[in-house]
């Protein structure tokens, strides 16, 4: 379970790295920043899932917050494109 | 003269530790295996209601404050007979049991709170909250001064705070320190076996109940009869029997694998019981094999005679080795920890006596072979 840590680790690593990129890039839209940390964060996960239904389990309301989250940015698109 | 001690103790069952989680607590001890902490007395009777078993004189004698005297560690084995203490009257237990139902519902109420997500708060999850609050400030900062990059870099902050917040940290421990703590435990088991010299073949009990802990009796004398006539279901409180009745001589002891399925079965949140025959070996392969990674590979058969399986190391693989050098009678007989997990997965499958026919640990694999108790060996037959 301790890899865990390590991938949460490499998780805020990455996404900081990916997010200074997407700074230098010059992207202003904060939904792609999002989606990108949400890409990064299931690839993680899936290197966690094998450590147990327990930190599965503690993972959940995150998971459920990156969710609502996308759904808010997919009905906001939604929302602009039917307008 | 060969004179065996009748020791009357009582069979471990299992609750869940407010503090830690660990679903099993020795009962005569009151207190969590793995991290110690007293149980509360209002869980241990709820435990008690729960597996419909009252607890007898001897526990309440254990149940009872100690006294300076009691405190005091005592070199000779506990006479459970001095333990009968003076047993309540039934107006006094009515009494304690009404008095007990508030404190039972205020900790439920507690461990509920405790429990919620899982949490338990400490640095980490302090500084979790701390980069949320960064997180959550660094955008609303950005949108005052209309900077979207410093949101992304906001959100970052916050989403690695939630992470800090739900992952639970953990320490981790190299293979060898848990092979240093097993094998003296392990070691002083093949010296009993060896002392008493059985060359018998182990039974694993069926397991009546989800709260049981998995016991594999080990027959002291070679005895044609099957488990089950022996009565042993009803004889669970006797970890050395009486050689009076030479059916009932052996050893009944806690399996060594039973902890470790404890363990499986909370990390897959499963209960054996609760299986289909038909899902044994593949809920065994998920267990062993993506929960604890305990071994690399499972495969097996089932037949009418019995099962059997045969384990391929994983991260436990110095464990095995060191058992099957240092205890070869514990690792032949009984299994290591890792097959007699895998044995007390099948016990609570099949709900059935199981006899342990072979136990070979090469190398690299382990290979079980396990026969229904009451079902001839192809051989006798």
């Amino acid at each position: 379970v301790a890899l865990a840590e390590r991938d949460v680790a490499f998780y805020g690593i990455a996404i900081l790295v990916s997010g200074l990129l997407l700074m230098l890039i010059g992207v202003q839209q904060i939904e792609v920043y999002y989606v990108v940390y949400l890409i990064e964060f299931f690839v993680v996960m899936e290197n966690v899932a094998s450590f147990g239904q327990s930190l599965k389990r503690n993972l959940r309301p995150v998971i459920l917050v990156f969710l609502l989250g996308f759904a808010y940015i997919v009905v906001q698109r939604m929302l602009q494109i039917l307008s | 003269m060969r004179h065996l001690q009748r020791i009357v103790g009582r069979r471990d069952s299992a609750v869940a530790c407010p503090s830690c989680g660990v679903r099993r607590i020795r009962l005569d001890m009151r207190f969590c295996d793995q991290c110690g902490q007293r149980i509360p007395e209002s869980l241990i009777r709820n435990l008690w209601r729960e597996t419909a078993s009252e607890p007898r004189k001897d526990d309440l004698g254990i149940n009872r404050a100690p006294t300076g005297a009691e405190a005091l560690p005592s070199p000779e084995l506990p006479d459970r007979t001095d333990q009968s203490a003076p047993v309540q009257g039934p107006s006094d237990n009515t009494a304690r049991s009404r008095l007990s139902v508030m404190p039972l519902r205020k900790e439920a109420a507690r461990a509920g709170s405790e429990m919620s997500f899982g949490i338990k708060w400490g640095r980490q999850q302090v500084l979790g909250v701390f980069l949320i609050i960064f997180g959550a400030a660094t955008e609303l900062a950005s949108a005052v001064i209309g900077v979207t990059s410093l949101a992304g870099l906001g959100l970052a902050s916050f989403i690695i705070g939630l992470l800090f917040v739900f992952v639970e940290s953990q320490r981790s421990f190299t293979p060898e320190l848990v092979e240093a703590a097993v094998l003296s435990s392990l070691t002083n088991i093949e010296r009993l076996l060896r002392e008493l010299g059985p060359e018998t073949k182990a039974v694993y009990l069926k397991v009546h109940d989800r709260l049981d802990v998995p016991m594999v009796f080990l027959p002291l004398e070679e005895n044609a009869a099957p488990p089950f006539e022996l009565g042993l279901h009803d004889e669970d409180r006797f970890f050395l029997i009486d050689s009076e009745d030479s059916h009932k001589t052996g050893l009944l002891l806690e399996a060594p694998g039973a902890s470790l399925l404890a363990l499986m079965e909370k990390e897959s949140a499963v209960n054996f019981i609760d299986l289909e025959r038909q899902d044994f070996l593949d809920m065994l392969k998920s267990s062993m094999v993506e929960s604890l990674e305990v071994a690399a590979d499972v495969k097996g058969t089932v037949t009418q005679e019995g099962v059997k399986f045969r384990i391929k190391d994983g991260a436990l693989q110095g464990l095995s080795r060191y058992v099957t050098r240092s205890a070869p009678n514990v690792a032949s007989r009984l299994g290591c920890p890792i097959c007699s997990a895998a044995i007390c997965a099948a016990v609570k499958v099949f709900k059935s006596d199981m006899i342990l026919e072979e136990a070979v640990h090469q190398p690299r694999y382990h290979s079980v072979t396990l026969r229904f108790s009451g079902v001839a060996t192809s051989g006798a037959s």
